[in-house]
Formats: C-alpha cells, sequence, structure tokens
C-alpha cells in the first residue's frame, strides 16, 4: 500500500476535511477514507490528527455533528458542512490557488 | 458574534465533559471498527485486522487527549486536574491539613470578627443624605489643649446670621420620665431648635415633622418619636390614639422616625424648643447647648472653622472677662460621635489582629514549605520525567487554594462566633455597635484576606519547590545528605519573623494589661461596696417652688433610710467616677479677694449634695463636718472642698473656716465647714481635680442620684427603693439602677475590652509560633537523623544531641526576640495615649515577654529534642 511521504501542511487538512464534507454528511472514518480515494491513496490522513482536527473544526462552528447510523447500522457521530463552513471553505479553496499558483511560479523560475 | 458562539461551545463542552468523554470513546471505537472491518475485507484475521487498525490509529489515549484539547478551556480544566491531584494528596496528610486549615481559620476569622466591627462604627457611612457634610460646632480653648465643650445661645445667633452653615441647630437633652405605657420610663427627650431635621435631612417614616407653628407656645405639645420609643410603646398604626405626658405635660405624637434615623442614637423622643429667649441665652458663656450643623456644598470644613473661630474672636473682644481664651470650631459628625480614642483603640486592635493574620500565614508557609521539601523526591522526579516548572508551581498554588477555602468557610465560622463574644464583651456606650454584622462587604473582605494569606503562604514554598527540582536535587532529595540547605534557611527565617510578630504583639498586650492593672489600683478615695444608686428627677408640674421639691426629696430620703438593712441614704447632683449626672464647672476666689483678672480664680467641679453624702460613699472627711439639716436656705451659706481644692486655693494653709465665692455665677460667699478625701471624678483613669459640694437645701435640683448605702443584696435594695418611690409618686421612673461597684467597672469597660482583645489575640499568636517553631524542629530533627545517629554512634551522649536541637530553638527564639524588641519599641508608641501608668517602652514589660516568649520556644523544643536524644544509631543507620 503506498504511504505518502510528506507531512500535511499545516491548515492543509482543514481544507481537505471540509471540501470533503461539501460532497455531504459523512462519518470521520468516511472522511479519512474519502480523502484516501479521492487523492489516489497518495494522502493518508494521520487517524491522530483527523479527529482532533474535526473537533477544531466543529468548535468554530464550520462544521456540525450529529449522531446517525452508519452504512453497516452502527451508531456513528456524522459531521456535515454548515453555512460558515461553507464560506470557509470558498474562502480556503481560494487561498490555496493563490498560495500553490505562487509555489508553481517559483518552481518554474528556477 | 463568533467569539461568542465558540465560548458558549466551550462553556457548554465544559459542562458536559463526561458526556463527551464517552462520546469521544464511542467516535473512536467505531472507526476502530471500520478500519479493522475493511483490514478483515482485505483478507486479515480478526485479531491481526484489530490490531493493524489500533496501529495505524496511532495512540487511542493521545489522540483523545488531543481532540479533549480542542474543546472547553483547556487551561480551566487542567486547574481542574490540578486540584484533583492536590485534593488527593492533601487527603492522604490530613493531620497536616487540618492544622493549615485551622491555622488559616483562626487569622481569618478574628480578623473578619474585628473588621466588621471597624466596618460598622468607622467606616460605614452615616444614615444620613451627604453624611461628610454634617459637622458638631463645639467650643474649645483657643490654646488648644484637647478639650471641647457645648456652645452658646449667642454664637449659634451668630452663625445664623452670618449664614456659617446652610443648616445650623440648637438643641439641648434632658432625661425627663415619660408616661404612656404601663410604668413611668426615662427617656432621652431632645428639645430641638427650628431647622434641626432639616439639617440632618431626614424624612419621617410616619406622620410628620416640626412644623413652624409647632414652636410656637400653645396647645399639645407635638412630639416625634423614635423607631425604638415607638416599638416599646407597641407599634400603634394609628398615632392619634397615643396619649402622651411629658414630665406631667400632654403631648400628641405627630411622627416617627426611621429605624437608626434618629440623632443622636439614642434619643428617644423629640419636642420643638418652645421657649423664648431668655437672658441666661444671652450670656457669652452659658456653654448649654449641643449643635448640628450642615456645610454649605463645596464649601471646606477648613473654611468653615475659620470663620467660626472668626465669629467667636468677636466674642471675645466683646466679652474678655467671660470668653477670653475661647473659641469655637467643628468636628465631622463621625469624629464627634466615636471619638479619637475609640477610632484608636478599633485601629490598634486591626493591627493586632493582622499580626494574628500574619503569624497564621507564616505558619502556614512553613508548613508548606516543610511539605514541599519532604516531597522533595517526588518534584524532583516529575520535574526529571518533565513536568514543566510552571506545572509543578501550579500545582503547588492548587494546594494552597484547597487549603484557602474550607480555612475562610472556618474563618468565617469563627467570626461568627467571635462578633458574638465581641458584641457581648464590648462596653455598652460603644457607638454603631448594634450595627455589627457579618455582611456580603464583610464577608468579601474575609475571602480576600484569606485568598491573600494562602497567596503569601503558598508563593514562597511553590516557588522553592518547584525550582529545586534540578536533576541534581534527585541527589540531595535522596535522604543522603543532611538537608536541603535553602529550605532550611527560609523556614528558620519564617519562624524567627513568627516569634517577632508574636513578641511584638505581647508586648503590647503585656503593656495594655499593665496599664489596666494600674487602673484597677487606683484608689478611687471612697468604697465602692455596698453603695447602690439610681437616678429620679420631678416633674415641672405638681412641684411649684423650690420647698416642694426639697419635700419631696426629704420625704424619699426618709422613707428610705427606715428601711431594714439600709445604713445610709443621700442624694447627689452628680456621681464621682464617671458615673453621669450633673456636672457644673465654675471658679472660685476667696471672699473679699479682687476679682479677675486682678486677683486669681480656681476652676472647679461643683457638686449638690443631701447630708449624709460622704457617709454614704464611703468618702473619708478629713476636718471639719458634713452638712446637716439645719444648712437650709434661711441657714449661712456653706461649702465642703475636697483636698485638690484647698490645696490649689490656700496652698497649705488651713482652708476650715474661710470663706469663697462664686464672682461669676452665684455671687454667694460660702464659708468652708469641712474638707474631704480627692476622688476621681470622670473616672478611675481621670486626674485629681479640685471638687467643692453645697448643700442641696441651699442650691435646689429637681434632678438628683439617690444613693443608698445597705447590707445585703445590691438587687435587693434597688427593688427596695423601686416600691418606696412607687408609694411616694407613680409617675416618677427609677433611670439607671446600679451599683457602686458597676459605676466603677463601667469607667475602665473600654481599657478591659482592649486589653482583653489584645491578651486574646497575643496568646494565639503565641499557640501559633510555639507550633511552628515546634514544627520547624521536629522537621528538622528527622532530616538530621542519620546525623544524629552517627553522632550518637561516635560517642555523643544523648543530653549533648538534646542541647544540640534545643540550641537551635533558642538561636532561633532569641533572634525572633531582638527583631521584635525592636518592632515593639516602634510599634507600642501608638499606644501612648491609651495607656495609664504605663510607658510604651517599659522594660518591665518587654523583659517578662521575651521571657515568656523564650520560655515556650524552649517548650515547643522539648518533643522534638527528646526524639532525636532517643534516635536508635543502628537502626536509623541501616535504613539509610
Amino acid at each position: 500500500m503506498p504511504r505518502p511521504t510528506a507531512d500535511l501542511l499545516q491548515g492543509t487538512l482543514d481544507l481537505l476535511i471540509l471540501k470533503t464534507l461539501h460532497a455531504g454528511p459523512m462519518h470521520g472514518w468516511g472522511v479519512s477514507q474519502r480523502i484516501l480515494e479521492t487523492s489516489r491513496q497518495l494522502l493518508q490522513v494521520q487517524q491522530g490528527s483527523l479527529y482532533p482536527a474535526l473537533h477544531r473544526l466543529e468548535e468554530r462552528g464550520w462544521i456540525a455533528a450529529e449522531w446517525g447510523t452508519s452504512e453497516n447500522n452502527r451508531r456513528a457521530r456524522f459531521y456535515r458542512l454548515t453555512a460558515d463552513g461553507r464560506r470557509q471553505l470558498a474562502r480556503e479553496t481560494e487561498a490555496w490557488r493563490q498560495f500553490s499558483g505562487a509555489v508553481q511560479f517559483v518552481l518554474q523560475a528556477g | 458574534m463568533r467569539f461568542l458562539t465558540e465560548l458558549a461551545h466551550r462553556v457548554r463542552s465544559l459542562l458536559l465533559r463526561q458526556r463527551r468523554e464517552s462520546e469521544l470513546e464511542q467516535e473512536i471505537r467505531f472507526h476502530l471498527e471500520m478500519e479493522a472491518e475493511k483490514n478483515r475485507r482485505l483478507g486479515m484475521s480478526g485479531t491481526q485486522a484489530r490490531d493493524s487498525a489500533v496501529r495505524d490509529f496511532g495512540g487511542v489515549a493521545r489522540t483523545k487527549d488531543e481532540s479533549r484539547d480542542q474543546r472547553g478551556f483547556p487551561r480551566l480544566e487542567e486547574l481542574l486536574r490540578d486540584l484533583r491531584i492536590a485534593a488527593r494528596s492533601l487527603r492522604r496528610t490530613p493531620g497536616f491539613a487540618a492544622v493549615a486549615v485551622v491555622t488559616l481559620g483562626l487569622g481569618v476569622g478574628a480578623t473578619t470578627a474585628i473588621f466588621s466591627v471597624v466596618e460598622a462604627v468607622l467606616l460605614r457611612p452615616l444614615p444620613f443624605p451627604a453624611p461628610d457634610r454634617l459637622v458638631v460646632p463645639r467650643s474649645m480653648l483657643r490654646k488648644d489643649d484637647g478639650s471641647r465643650w457645648n456652645v452658646t445661645y449667642r454664637d449659634f445667633r451668630s452663625w445664623r446670621e452670618a449664614s456659617v452653615f446652610e443648616h445650623v441647630a440648637l438643641f439641648q437633652r434632658p432625661e425627663l420620665d415619660v408616661s404612656g405605657g404601663a410604668e413611668p420610663m426615662r427617656a432621652t427627650l431632645l428639645l430641638v431648635s427650628d431647622d434641626f431635621f432639616a439639617t440632618l435631612g431626614v424624612t419621617p417614616a410616619r406622620g410628620r415633622l416640626f412644623l413652624s407653628d409647632d414652636y410656637r407656645p400653645g396647645g399639645l405639645i407635638p412630639v416625634v418619636l423614635s423607631d425604638g420609643l415607638w416599638r416599646r410603646l407597641g407599634s400603634p398604626a394609628s398615632l392619634a390614639g397615643l396619649k402622651f405626658r411629658v414630665t406631667g405635660r400632654a403631648a400628641t405624637v405627630v411622627g416617627v422616625l426611621a429605624p437608626g434615623e434618629g440623632w443622636p442614637a439614642d434619643a428617644d423622643l423629640w419636642v420643638p424648643r418652645r421657649s423664648a429667649v431668655s437672658r441666661d441665652d444671652l450670656a457669652p458663656d452659658n456653654f448649654i447647648y449641643w449643635s448640628i450643623a450642615r456645610l454649605k456644598p463645596g464649601q471646606s470644613l477648613a473654611t468653615t472653622t475659620a470663620r467660626l473661630a472668626q465669629l467667636a474672636a468677636t466674642v471675645e473682644r466683646d466679652f474678655p472677662a467671660k470668653r477670653t481664651g475661647v473659641s469655637v470650631t467643628a468636628l465631622p459628625l463621625r469624629n464627634y460621635v466615636v471619638g479619637a480614642e475609640l477610632t484608636r483603640t478599633l485601629w490598634v486592635l486591626l493591627g493586632a489582629v493582622g499580626f494574628v493574620l500574619l503569624i497564621a500565614c507564616v505558619n502556614v508557609a512553613n508548613l508548606l514549605l516543610a511539605r514541599t521539601t519532604r516531597r522533595h523526591h517526588e518534584l524532583a522526579l516529575r520535574a526529571a520525567l518533565g513536568a514543566s516548572r510552571a506545572r509543578l508551581t501550579r500545582q503547588l498554588l492548587a494546594e494552597s487554594v484547597l487549603l484557602a477555602l474550607p480555612g475562610s468557610l472556618l474563618g468565617v465560622l469563627l467570626a461568627r462566633l467571635g462578633v458574638a463574644g465581641l458584641l457581648r464583651l464590648a462596653p455598652a456606650d460603644l457607638p454603631g455597635l448594634q450595627g455589627v454584622r457579618l455582611d456580603a462587604g464583610v464577608l468579601l473582605v474575609a475571602l480576600g484576606c484569606s485568598i491573600l494569606a494562602v497567596l503569601l503562604a503558598g508563593l514562597a514554598p511553590a516557588l522553592h519547590g518547584s525550582g529545586g527540582a534540578r536533576p541534581l536535587a534527585l541527589a540531595d532529595a535522596s535522604g543522603r545528605t543532611t538537608q536541603g540547605a535553602t529550605a532550611t534557611r527560609l523556614r528558620s527565617g519564617l519562624v524567627v519573623m513568627e516569634v517577632a510578630l508574636s513578641l511584638t504583639l505581647l508586648a503590647g498586650a503585656a503593656l495594655l494589661i499593665q496599664s489596666f492593672r494600674q487602673l484597677q489600683a487606683v484608689k478611687p478615695g471612697l468604697d465602692v461596696n455596698g453603695t447602690v444608686t439610681f437616678e429620679a428627677s420631678l416633674p415641672n408640674v405638681g412641684f411649684v417652688g423650690g420647698q416642694a421639691v426639697l419635700e419631696f426629696w426629704d420625704r424619699l430620703v426618709s422613707r428610705l433610710a427606715a428601711q431594714p438593712g439600709v445604713q445610709s441614704v443621700s442624694l447627689a447632683s452628680a456621681l464621682p467616677l464617671g458615673g453621669g449626672g450633673f456636672y457644673l464647672g465654675r471658679t472660685l476666689i476667696e471672699a473679699g479677694a479682687p476679682e479677675p483678672p486682678a486677683g486669681p480664680e480656681v476652676g472647679l467641679q461643683w457638686n449638690v449634695v443631701a447630708p449624709n453624702y460622704f457617709l454614704t460613699l464611703g468618702q473619708p472627711l478629713l476636718a471639719g463636718r458634713d452638712f446637716t439639716a439645719r444648712d437650709d436656705s434661711i441657714a449661712p451659706p456653706v461649702i465642703i472642698v475636697n483636698q485638690a481644692f484647698a490645696k490649689a486655693m490656700f496652698h497649705g494653709v488651713p482652708a476650715l473656716g474661710r470663706r469663697v465665692f462664686s464672682w461669676r455665677d452665684e455671687r454667694v460667699a460660702r464659708e468652708i465647714v469641712g474638707v474631704v478625701e480627692d476622688v476621681r471624678y470622670y473616672g478611675v483613669s481621670d486626674s485629681i481635680r479640685p471638687v467643692v459640694y453645697v448643700p442641696l437645701a441651699q442650691t435646689v435640683l429637681s434632678r438628683v442620684a439617690v444613693l443608698l448605702r445597705g447590707r445585703g443584696e445590691p438587687g435587693a435594695l434597688l427593688e427596695t427603693a423601686r416600691r418606696e418611690l412607687a408609694a411616694l409618686n407613680p409617675e416618677i421612673a427609677m433611670a439607671r439602677p446600679r451599683t457602686l461597684q458597676q459605676v466603677r467597672a463601667d469607667s475602665v469597660a473600654r481599657p478591659r475590652f482592649l486589653s482583653l482583645l489584645i491578651s486574646v489575640f497575643a496568646a494565639l499568636a503565641l499557640l501559633l509560633a510555639a507550633v511552628g517553631l515546634s514544627g520547624l524542629l521536629s522537621y528538622t530533627v528527622a532530616q538530621r537523623e542519620r546525623e544524629l545517629s552517627v553522632r550518637i554512634a561516635l560517642g555523643a551522649s544523648r543530653g549533648n544531641v538534646l542541647r544540640l536541637v534545643v540550641a537551635q530553638a533558642a538561636l532561633l527564639a532569641g533572634v525572633g526576640i531582638v527583631v521584635g524588641l525592636i518592632g515593639a519599641v516602634a510599634l507600642t508608641r501608638v499606644l501612648r495615649s491609651l495607656l495609664f501608668g504605663v510607658s510604651p517602652g517599659d522594660p518591665l514589660a518587654l523583659g517578662l515577654v521575651s521571657l515568656l516568649l523564650f520560655g515556650i520556644a524552649l517548650i515547643a523544643s522539648w518533643l522534638p529534642a527528646r526524639k532525636a536524644a532517643r534516635a536508635d544509631p543502628l537502626s536509623s543507620l541501616r535504613a539509610g
């Protein structure tokens, strides 16, 4: 199984989670699997940082959580994007585009 | 907004912590199950799948911890954690915790109790609007000797004419009998001028206050009642139904004041002063009126007193014979009510109790420090394992806080008891005492006190404890070395401080006790045993002319004298030893001598007495004779003088048979027929003053103190007197019945109160210091056990070891005593004005308390020393 070598950039995890939840409500495990899949197995979220991040985002009001039933009929905590979170996602996406664009320029200049 | 929602969320999460924990648990379990299931799908066995899931997750506990930190207040949660750990650690050492809590409780309790009195008497605003502008005008000597007395009508009129004040009023305060209930009662009545209530700024609780018509003569006398008197009359809803007689005259109640709003506080009823201005009123030296005034808004006290002095100077210029040297000033109402002596007494008490609190602090600090040192190993270990210094400090402070809470709780309980005790012990004439209570403000101060105390006590050990947690400390703490030198130095310093503080307090107590003993030892000049007294005054109606009054007094005296057990009976205008009554200050010259300023005069106290006065009081007659029934209004005017007067007037020449003349007042030449022993006039601590006595039959008074000397129980004697008085005239109240012993005790009530309280505090300080010293010694003995064992093993006798420990105690106590003596000499100077017959630096008192403290220190060292001497070298060396 391929493992990502680079650590996620500070703050990037938040963006990934917000983006992932944009697709619809999901539990923590689902979020981690979804990021793994959509990143083509490149980004394995450290589980130890996933839950603190989820709770941090919840504290900030960008995502909300409630208990529901999982696909295999288990009690699970589902997270969904709030209106605030949607705005935050837009902001962070924009910031990321600018950042990665800038990095691109620097790399090309070299 | 964002901030608020986040805050709300965090607060909620703090409250829901328990639930959060289990939710987090569930969430992580779910994750692990999902992961394991996935692993199983990928072909792993059950256990393998699980283990792998857990491994990938990377530390369940850590994740939980980190997730937790995203929620709630991490600091608050840490604080709670610190408190939990602290509570556990205190539970392991209940003895230590109990001693610390009790020590704190004692300090905080004593401080709170005294503070509540200071608050009620000195700090709480008086119950009037803008009380800072209320002042009391008083006469004084221009060359100020500290004495203050009443004012004249003439001065009062000049203030109004010059509009010195916004409002100013005049009043007299006769004590009169009022009837309205079942028995006549003595009430303090205020005859007030117009503007009296406007000056105070009070409004009635029911009815009305006086109108200008009320001051015109004629008709029923309108009366305003105090709340207290209204209640004594059964709190009637309708004032109209109150049938009331004031000295036999019909009066009608028009209003009632709110509780506490009457002034003076002891007044029962207020009556408008209706009498027209008399010739006496215009005399520039008729200082018989009380006054109260309200400063103009924005005008300072200094400006006003300057203006008063200016006006007084005019009167002085106009009447040099009668007003030379006299000026007028105004005192803030609070100063007037409380007085300099009481103010000083209360601050001294607060200071003393502050010392006790400080000693308690030092003691707790010492206990905490000892404990920290004992836990040096634990702390060093925790530091080595990565606990930060801040973390350890916080932890130690948390223990202090845990001690502070029960400590202040105990303190408040003790303060409640203390206040109850104080109110019982306090002299009855302390103003504002009924207002003493433990209200929110006082409790807040108590809490502040104990928190401050604990922070002070906890800070040094906390810093020391965490700072000492260096890697090397592990070795140091293993018990191989003798002791942590810094800790011991710090603790020794604290014990020295404790001893010094105690000594200062003890010195103050010793001085006050010595002063009180001196007061008790004063020979009053009379025999206070076996004599009882009460006051009686005759109403204006039914006693027309001096003859009727005299006849009534004669009948009363002969009836009382005829009772079984009664040895002698007399009457007097005033009682000695500060017993109260009608004191008249007059001056005499020798008859025929030139009047001042050409010739000399002697100022004196003028007392009016019936025959047998000296016999009844047990006041020795040194020469001549007592008054008899024959010294009446048609007989030659006579006078009896005391030794001090005879000395002041005649300088050693026998006084008997000479004639003296009251040139200012009476203008009657009186022959001296007797000389009596000096007595203390205004109280036991009073100086010896010139006093003269004139017969009642030649100066008729309708208000007197009755004196009875008799065998048997004083209460029974007074009961007999009450019965006889009622039989003669049921309208006359027996006022202030007491024994002369009580009169004497009352005159030293304040010094007794002060010396008693200071002694209690000093004893407390002594106890705390002994506990502190003993604690330190037992600790060092425990620390040095190995060293002592080696000494014993090498041949030191047990006596040597004993001496070693006792010497340490002696050294600490000695240094503390020297420091304390310096403090005592400096601080007891504030007591100077409260001391009688002993000076602040009294070497005997200081020497005695030093010895006492030293002795206590040695006793405190005995137990630890004995333990040291009994050290078993073998076992303790092996254990090491």
